[in-house]
């Protein structure tokens, strides 16, 4: 019996010492590492790297953000539209943190170039949190307790992303900073050519009740917690800069916007956009471009690829549009138009009626290719 | 309410067992009892209140029925009968009556709609162990005179939802003696280890394997050969993971409070025979099947015929307690021509003084039992036919070997292999691969968690063990976000 309770006594003081141990190795290394401005997405870096540091280019227009930017917005159309140079520095699941972080480490804003932001809703989820939809920048920028409040559901995910950014911080301490040569086409733009099928029916694919939703960025959808705080000092450090900043709310395709048309991911969007509107209108060079619930019809089904993002055709109409803004706004005269939000109901520029048309009928025939459901399964 | 969820192991558990202790601290053994009970209702209700109305029900009818069957001399062979009918009409009720009625209607061409007939948690543990508690009665093995302790030995909450299915006079002797409501320091070492070795079995291992599963089994694409073989061996090893970490969880929670539950698993995937395959996996059930299915039936008692007759029905049956589908009886009657077979071979094996190696007994069996299992997870029996097709290679054979040198290449091409990434689903994402690597060293090569404890934290307790438990469950904790219910539930 006597040795049980020994046994006990040594079970105890061995689970407290893996806890205590664990808690303070996970905080001292969070502190002596320096996460917070330590680049961890190195993709991201890589890209910025490679097309920015690497070549000394400083265009005058910075596309940057998630897979919605690098898919379908264009520098080769803000070059020949404005005349200037536009590169596309966006990756899949880039998010705000990591753009602040990559751009200060690198010295990317001390030309104050404009910069045009994708940010999709999932990157301000406190409820998503899994690979894909949480970088290791935006874990790291979290303090310890929420982090161990948004991941306490997922706990080993968050041990797993925070091992990650250890090894990856001592290594790039060791070793110092590999980051490999490594050619981007187009200038950073990845155009795709598919066309979404419209005539698939999405209820097939997708359950739109709450408690049934699959869909890792909208599952569990919480919009206004910590990660929204996170994104909050993020745009703000990077408005300090004094670059123009137009930020944009996504658009995403008519036959999705139907589908979804007042469901709970149709009023969180919306509340995301309003959210972004008023975060911009407390800096006057930070622009918010609200294509969720602004802009509808002026994209049509046979411009996307699957049911968010937009192909080839619809990216170079969307960048023409944000080159009508940057001229509205008189960002290249150094001389803003007004400070603040645009107004989304205004009528977009550039968009001849003749082409209006033309896409209506292309949406209306619904023609193309396979629609991969994978777009809305997979984040960007 | 799951044992591997927060509120389980953080408030229900501490609480219920200081409750305890205080009061066996102070010898109020009845009270005790009463406390069990009780916090084993409050278990049962968290899923859904009405049916502890139910089980309540059930408890006063066969309290009853049992004082009934002790007190007539000669114990009356209708009363027996009557009370068993009840208990079948309950769960022949909520579980088979959907199945019946559709099979009914299908042979006579009638109309029918499925009811909406919730199955309540659960049902076919605790009335099959009260018809064994009838059985007993008349037998006159046990008497029982307590209704709070008869009522804890039906409702015990770590064996109320999936087992292991007791005796009554196993567990009632347990109740009685006074050195349960003692402090034993062993009981709550050797406790802790299974629960927490139950922890990490089902949360890190069973409950990876599960969405590979969910994908191959619930799709309706067809799987080549080693998707099939994935989906079989996945399934194969989330299936004993996950019983086996409940059972070993209970056996856990049952030694806390100073309670020995039978041992229901003995690492079944060593066997090397469908016989000893038996009397590994499930073992409680296979006792039960055999001591109330099996025996009245005539056992082998007549003639060599009658005794595969009997086996046949006894897994026949075996297979239907599980689950009110066709594919559930057919896994039970493969099992029941396995043990056939097995049986006749090894008359043939004995009078030609002939023995099968150990090895090859252990593929046949293995390989049994993956098939078997097939059916026993499919949705329906096309679903299972079309993997096991797959299995057979029958659907053809893909593997992903975009590094493979081109002689080798061209070698498997001349096998009508084709080289390329499997379709819909595959097992050679190297995370799959390994978990699948994991699964099978622990299942084969290491001591099962009954042996381990023992001997480890029971009879020589010693540091690394504590450490090892530590970590255990740390990780476990770690995993406790992701709740799935056990697979067992669902019989």
């Amino acid at each position: 019996m006597a040795r049980h309770r020994k046994w006990l006594r040594r079970l105890f003081a061995a689970i407290v010492l893996l806890i205590t141990g664990n808690i303070l190795c996970d905080i001292l290394l969070q502190v002596c590492l320096d996460l917070e401005h330590e680049p961890l997405e190195r993709d991201f870096e890589r890209k910025v790297y490679n097309i920015l540091v690497a070549s000394k280019r400083t265009p005058r227009i910075l596309i940057t953000g998630d897979s919605r930017a690098e898919r379908q917005i264009v520098p080769e159309v803000f070059q020949q539209q404005l005349g200037v140079d536009a590169v596309n520095v966006a990756l899949r699941s880039g998010e705000l943190v990591s753009i602040d972080k990559i751009f200060q480490r690198h010295g990317i804003l001390e030309t104050k170039p404009i910069l045009v932001i994708s940010a999709t809703i999932f990157q301000v989820n406190d409820g998503a949190v899994d690979h894909d939809t949480i970088s290791l920048d935006s874990v790291v920028a979290l303090p310890w307790v929420d982090q161990m409040v948004l991941f306490r559901k997922k706990l080993p995910e968050m041990a797993y992303r925070k091992i990650q950014a250890y090894a990856d911080c001592l290594e790039t301490s060791l070793r110092g900073s590999d980051i490999r040569k490594k050619h981007y086409p187009e200038d950073g733009y990845v155009g795709v050519d598919r066309t979404l099928d419209a005539s698939v029916n999405l209820a097939d694919h997708i359950d739109l009740d709450p408690d049934e939703m699959k869909h890792p960025w909208y599952q569990d959808l919480r919009i206004d917690g910590k990660r929204w705080q996170v994104f909050r000092e993020a745009l703000g450090r990077l408005a300090e800069s004094g670059s123009p900043i137009i930020i944009i709310n996504p658009p995403s395709s008519p036959l999705w916007q139907e589908f979804s048309e007042g469901s709970f991911i149709d009023t969180a969007e919306r509340k995301y956009s309003r959210m972004l509107d008023n975060e911009a209108a407390r800096y006057p060079n930070v622009y918010c471009l609200d294509m969720h619930s602004g802009y509808r019809g002026a994209f049509t089904n046979a411009m996307f690829y699957d049911i968010q993002h937009l192909n080839r055709t619809g990216g170079t109409k969307l960048s023409r549009m944000l080159c009508d803004e940057i001229r509205r706004l008189k960002l290249l005269d150094d001389e803003p138009h007004r400070a603040g939000t645009l107004e989304t109901n205004d009528e977009p520029l550039g968009i001849e009626d003749s082409f209006l048309s033309d896409d209506v009928a292309c949406y209306q025939t619904g023609a193309g290719a396979t629609l991969a459901v994978a777009g809305v399964c997979n984040p960007t | 309410m799951l044992f591997n969820s927060y509120i389980f192991l953080f408030v229900f558990l501490p609480v219920t067992w200081i409750l305890f202790r205080l009061a066996s601290t102070f010898r109020l053994t009845r009270l005790a009892i009463i406390i069990l009970m009780v916090a084993s209702l409050v278990f049962y209700s968290y899923w859904n209140p009405v049916f502890v109305l139910l089980i309540l029900v059930s408890i006063g009818f066969n309290y009853t029925w049992g004082r009934l069957l002790e007190a007539k001399a000669p114990p009356s062979r209708f009363l027996l009968f009557i009370g068993v009918a009840m208990n079948l009409s309950v769960i022949g009720y909520f579980k088979y009556a959907n199945f019946l009625m559709a099979n009914v209607c299908a042979a006579f061409d009638l109309q029918w709609s499925e009811r909406d007939i919730f199955l309540p948690l659960g049902i076919s543990f605790f009335t099959f162990q009260q018809i064994a508690y009838l059985v007993d009665c008349y037998r006159g093995i046990t008497r029982e005179r307590n209704v709070a302790q008869y009522a804890l030995f039906v409702s015990f909450f770590p064996q109320l939802i999936a087992g292991p299915i007791v005796h009554h006079e196993e567990m009632i002797s347990q109740f009685r003696r006074l050195r349960t409501y003692a402090m034993n320091y062993r009981n709550l070492a050797m406790g802790l280890g299974f629960l927490s070795l139950g922890l990490l079995k089902k949360l890190v291992i069973a409950d990876s394997l599960s969405p590979w599963v969910k994908d191959a089994f619930d799709t309706t694409d067809a799987l080549t050969f080693v998707e099939a073989w994935g989906a079989a061996l996945a399934y194969t090893f989330q299936i004993y993971f996950d019983f086996s970490a409940y059972s070993d969880m209970a056996v856990g929670l049952g030694k806390l409070f100073n309670i020995d539950l039978p041992m229901n698993f003995n690492s079944p995937y060593k066997a090397t025979s469908i016989i000893d395959f038996w009397k590994r996996w499930h073992m409680t059930l296979s006792r039960f099947l055999r001591d109330y299915v099996y025996i009245p039936l005539g056992g082998n008692r007549r003639g060599v015929l009658r005794r595969y007759l009997n086996l046949l029905a006894t897994m026949l049956i075996g297979g239907l307690w599980h689950g009110a589908a066709w594919t559930f009886v057919f896994w039970g009657g493969l099992h029941g021509v396995l043990l056939c077979i097995n049986h006749a071979a090894r008359r043939l094996c004995r009078r030609f003084s002939f023995s099968v190696p150990d090895w090859i007994g252990w593929m046949l069996t293995f390989g049994s039992v993956v098939f078997g299992w097939v059916f026993f997870r499919a949705g329906s029996f096309g679903r299972a036919v079309s993997i096991v097709k797959g299995m057979v290679g029958l659907n053809g054979i893909v593997i992903g070997g975009g590094d493979l040198p081109d002689f080798l290449a061209d070698a498997l091409r001349a096998l009508h292999v084709t080289i390329g990434k499997p379709a819909v689903w595959h097992y050679f994402g190297p995370h799959q691969r390994n978990l699948l690597i994991v699964a099978t060293v622990v299942s084969l090569c290491l001591p099962s968690t009954w042996q381990w404890v023992h001997r480890q934290v029971g009879d020589r307790p010693t540091w690394q063990s504590a450490a090892g438990i530590a970590v255990a469950l740390c990780v476990s904790v770690l995993f406790l976000g992701r709740v799935t219910e056990f697979l067992y539930f669902q019989f």
